[in-house]
C-alpha cells in the first residue's frame, strides 16, 4: 500500500465517518420529541398512579447507586408551571426468600411519603399479598417519614416515656430574660412552671427593647420571618417548649456548634439562648428565687393564646406548653408530654456545659439516655424521630417490615439527594 | 523490448492488502452508530474483539502451525464483526471466547484465511448463542449509561428481554432506520449498513448479487406469509431488523466462505433468505440469520462444485464435465 492510497484511504474512513454522525444526529433529533411524549405518557400511566404529574425526569443513580443498592429508579415529577409536585422511587428490597418491589413517592420537601404501592415481589409463599392490601400500604400515604412498625418500637418509647424530673427544684414560677438583644432588637426571655417539682409550664419568647410586639405574636403576623422559609418562629418556639416538658431537662437537648439542634423536629432556630435562660430559671427554682416579675399566666398569655389558636396548626393551640398528656398526636411522639407530678429518679444539669451564652452538646445532635429511647434506631433512625407507626400486615411481620424498609431508605436516599450529598 | 511473462496478464489493483482495510473503513458507521448509541462500552469491546482476534490468529500460526505471521486485516476484520454483532451487555469473558472459537477453531484450524470454510465471526457468535443461551437475553436500549465507567465491566445495567422489542408503526421509521431500538451493538442502524454497503459495492468489495437475491427472497417470503395483511413499512421492518441487513452487507459477501461464481452467489444469497424464513418460522428466531448464512457457508462448496462457469464456446452453464466431453470425444466418453 502506497503512501497516497493511505491517504486516499483515510480520506474515505473521515468521509464515511462524518456522513454516519451526521445522520445519525439528524435521525434522533427527529425521533427525540415524540419518544419523549411517548415516554411521559407511559409515566404518567405507570408513575401517575403514586403521584400524578404533567411530566417526571429520571434522576440518574448512576454515582449513588453503591450507596443506595435497593434504589432502583428515582424520578422528579413536575406540575404544569414546572414546579416540583413531589418524587417517585422505586425501591427493590431483598429478603430471604426473595424480594419486594415497591413504588413510592414523596412530597416536595421529601418529608412526607404520599403514596406506596407494592409492586411486585419474588415471594414463594403466600404471605405477600397482605402487604400489598389497601389497608396495609393505605396507612403509609400522607405520613410523615420515617416510619417504623409498631412492634419494633421499644415499649417504653414515644407515648409511656416519662423522663425523671431534676433533682431539687422547688414550686414555683421561674423567670430570665437576656441582658442584652440580639441584632434584631429582640430580648429572649424564658419562664417555667415547676409544680410537684417538675416542670409542668414553659414560656419561650422575647421581647423588643423599643415596646413592640413580642417576638412570636410577630412571626404569627408575618412581621418576624426566618431567612430559611421554615416553619415560623412561634411554632418552633412551642416545639422547644414542649421538649422540655417531655424531657424535664435541657441537657437532654443537645446543641450542635451552630446553635441549632436535630432532636427537635422542625426547629432550625438557634436555640442556645433558650437552654441558656431554661438552665437559669431551673438554678432559680433549686435556689428558690421565684420570678421577679413573671409574666402572670392571665392577660398577655391570653393574648398569645388567640393569636396561636388562629394560626398554629391544631396540636399547638398555646404558645406556652403545658404539660397535658391527652396532647399526643400519632405523627409527632416527640411532642408528646406524658408527665405526672410523681417524678421518678433525678437527673441532673451537670451534663450541659453553659459557657457563658453559648451551650454546646454532642455534634450529631442526639444526646443519649439511660433509657435508650433517644438512642434505638429504626432503619438507621433514632426511635425518638419515628414519625409514623404502621401495623403489619397480618400474618406477614417480616414482609412488612421489609416494606417499612423501603420506605426509609427512600426516604434516606431522597434526603441526601435534597441535600446534595449524592 | 518485450518480455514475456507467464499467466495471468490483468492485474486488479485491489489485493487482500487492500480489501480487508477497505471493509474495516465499511465497518466504521457501524462503530460509529454502536458507539453513539451504547457509548464507551461498546467501544471498549470493539476494541477488544479486533486485538484478541489478530492475537489468538497470532498464537495459532506461530506457535501451532509454527509459521511466520504475516500481518493483514482479515482478523480486525472479523473481530469487529464479531463485536458488532453481540448484544451491549455481554461479558467480557464471553466475547473472549467467541473470539477464541472464531479464530482457532473457525479460521486456523481449515487453513487460515481463505480457506475457512464458515464465516469466522458468525460462527463464534452462533457457538455463543447454543453454549451460552442467556446471551440472548443481555440485549439494552440505547443511550443508557454512555459514559458510565461501572458499565464497561457489566455493561449497562437496563436489560430488556428481547432485541426489538418495540412495536413496528409507521411513526417508527426514523427509529428503524437509525437503529434506535434494542439490539446489537453494531446491527441495528440500518443508515450505517446501507452507506457501509454502498462503499464496498462502489469499490467492487461487496458483489451485489448474494445480498440482492437474499433481500429479495426475504420480501417475497413477507409477502407471501402475511396473508394479505402485509404493508410495505412491515415489510422493511422485516428487513432492518434482526440482524438482516448487516448479513448481507458484511457476511454474505464474504470472499472465503461464499460461492466464487455469479449463479452460484445468487443461489447462495437466495438459500440464506429461504433458510432465514424457515427458522424464523419454525426455529429459534434470536439468531435465526446466523443459523441460515453459516448453513449455506457448509453448502457453498457444493455450488461451486456443480456451479462452474461456462466454457467459452459450449452451450451448458451449469457443469463443465459434459462440454469437455464434447470437445474431446478421442477421450471415449459419450458425445451428447
Amino acid at each position: 500500500m502506497t503512501r497516497a492510497m493511505f491517504r486516499k484511504m483515510i480520506a474515505q474512513a473521515l468521509t464515511l465517518l462524518t456522513v454516519t454522525l451526521v445522520v445519525l444526529l439528524l435521525m434522533n433529533l427527529i425521533t427525540n420529541q415524540r419518544l419523549e411524549q411517548e415516554k411521559q405518557a407511559g409515566y404518567q400511566e405507570t408513575l401517575g398512579v403514586v403521584l400524578p404529574a404533567e411530566n417526571y425526569s429520571e434522576i440518574s443513580l448512576d454515582l449513588i447507586a453503591e450507596k443506595n443498592p435497593a434504589i432502583q429508579h428515582a424520578y422528579t415529577a413536575y406540575g404544569s408551571e414546572g414546579i416540583i409536585l413531589g418524587y417517585v422511587l422505586e425501591v427493590k428490597e431483598e429478603t430471604e426468600t426473595g424480594y419486594i418491589l415497591t413504588r413510592m413517592s414523596f412530597s416536595a420537601d421529601g418529608e412526607t411519603l404520599l403514596a406506596l404501592r407494592v409492586l411486585d415481589n419474588g415471594e414463594q409463599n403466600n404471605e405477600n399479598t397482605e402487604v400489598k392490601t389497601k389497608e396495609f400500604y393505605s396507612q403509609f400515604e400522607n405520613k410523615r417519614m420515617p416510619a417504623a412498625l409498631l412492634s419494633d418500637l421499644p415499649e417504653q418509647d414515644l407515648t409511656a416515656t416519662q423522663y425523671p424530673a431534676i433533682t431539687g427544684l422547688n414550686d414555683g414560677v421561674f423567670r430570665e430574660q437576656q441582658d442584652n438583644e440580639d441584632e434584631s432588637g429582640y430580648k429572649d426571655y424564658v419562664e417555667l412552671v415547676v409544680n410537684g417539682g417538675r416542670i409542668v409550664q414553659v414560656t419561650w419568647d422575647a421581647t423588643q427593647t423599643d415596646g413592640g410586639t413580642n417576638r412570636a405574636k410577630a412571626s404569627v403576623a408575618g412581621e418576624f420571618v426566618l431567612d430559611d422559609n421554615s416553619v415560623i418562629w412561634a411554632a418552633q418556639a412551642y416545639a422547644m417548649e414542649n421538649k422540655l416538658i417531655e424531657v424535664q431537662d435541657p441537657a437532654k437537648i443537645a446543641i450542635k456548634s451552630d446553635g441549632t439542634t436535630e432532636v427537635v423536629e422542625g426547629v432550625s432556630v438557634s436555640v442556645n439562648a433558650f437552654v441558656t435562660l431554661a438552665n437559669k430559671c431551673i438554678e432559680d427554682s433549686k435556689n428558690g428565687i421565684p420570678a421577679v416579675s413573671a409574666t402572670p399566666t392571665g392577660a398577655p398569655q391570653t393574648e398569645e393564646t388567640e393569636i396561636s389558636q388562629a394560626t398554629l396548626p391544631a396540636e399547638e393551640t398555646t404558645s406556652s406548653a403545658q404539660a397535658t398528656p391527652a396532647a399526643t398526636p400519632v405523627e409527632t411522639p416527640a411532642a408528646t408530654a406524658a408527665v405526672t407530678a410523681d417524678a421518678a429518679d433525678s437527673t441532673s444539669t451537670e451534663a450541659a456545659q453553659v459557657t457563658g451564652d453559648s451551650y454546646t452538646g454532642s455534634e450529631d445532635g442526639i444526646v443519649k439516655n439511660d433509657q435508650g429511647s433517644l438512642s434505638d434506631t429504626i432503619d438507621g433512625f433514632p426511635s425518638a424521630k419515628i414519625k409514623t407507626k404502621i401495623d403489619e400486615a397480618e400474618g406477614a411481620p417480616q414482609l412488612s417490615r421489609t416494606v417499612v424498609s423501603s420506605v426509609n431508605q427512600a426516604y434516606t436516599f431522597l434526603l441526601q439527594y435534597l441535600k446534595g450529598e449524592s | 523490448m518485450i518480455k514475456k511473462y507467464p499467466a495471468p496478464h490483468i492485474h486488479k489493483e485491489m489485493n487482500i492488502s487492500l480489501i480487508y482495510p477497505h471493509v474495516l473503513i465499511a465497518l466504521l458507521p457501524c462503530a460509529v452508530a454502536a458507539v453513539y448509541y451504547y457509548g464507551i462500552r461498546s467501544l471498549m469491546l470493539l476494541l477488544l474483539g479486533m486485538t484478541s482476534f489478530v492475537f489468538f490468529d497470532y498464537l495459532f500460526i506461530r506457535f501451532v502451525r509454527r509459521q511466520p505471521y504475516i500481518w493483514e486485516a482479515s482478523g480486525l476484520v472479523s473481530g469487529a464483526v464479531f463485536a458488532l454483532i453481540l448484544p451491549p451487555s455481554v461479558p467480557i469473558w464471553a466475547l473472549i471466547t467467541g473470539v477464541f472459537f472464531a479464530s482457532v477453531v473457525v479460521k486456523q484450524c481449515f487453513g487460515g484465511l481463505g480457506c475457512n470454510l464458515f464465516n469466522p465471526a458468525l460462527a463464534g457468535r452462533a457457538f455463543l448463542s447454543i453454549s451460552f443461551p442467556v446471551l440472548d437475553s443481555a440485549y439494552t436500549e440505547p443511550l443508557l449509561s454512555r459514559g458510565s465507567v461501572q458499565s464497561l465491566l457489566y455493561g449497562p445495567v437496563d436489560a430488556v428481554s428481547t432485541a426489538t422489542p418495540w412495536v413496528n408503526q409507521k411513526e417508527q421509521v426514523f427509529e428503524l432506520l437509525s437503529g434506535r431500538y434494542a439490539g446489537a451493538i453494531g446491527t441495528t442502524c440500518a443508515v450505517a449498513i446501507i452507506i457501509g454497503g454502498i462503499y464496498l459495492v462502489r469499490l467492487g468489495i461487496l458483489r451485489i448479487e448474494a445480498p440482492l437475491s437474499y433481500l429479495i427472497v426475504l420480501s417475497l417470503g413477507y409477502w407471501l406469509g402475511s396473508a394479505g395483511e402485509a404493508t410495505l413499512f412491515r415489510m422493511f421492518y422485516s428487513l432492518f431488523t434482526g440482524g438482516v441487513l448487516f448479513a448481507a452487507v458484511y457476511a454474505i459477501g464474504d470472499f472465503s466462505t461464499t460461492p466464487s461464481t455469479q449463479s452460484g452467489r445468487f443461489l447462495f444469497g437466495a438459500g440464506v433468505g429461504i433458510l432465514t424464513l424457515l427458522i424464523r418460522t419454525f426455529g429459534n428466531a434470536n439468531y435465526a440469520v446466523g443459523f441460515a448464512v453459516l448453513a449455506m457457508n457448509a453448502a457453498a462448496p457444493v455450488l461451486d462444485l456443480y456451479i462452474r462457469p461456462r466454457i467459452y464456446g459450449t452451450s451448458n452453464w451449469y457443469s463443465g464435465k459434459k462440454n469437455a466431453a464434447d470437445i474431446h470425444p478421442e477421450k471415449g466418453e459419450k458425445q451428447v
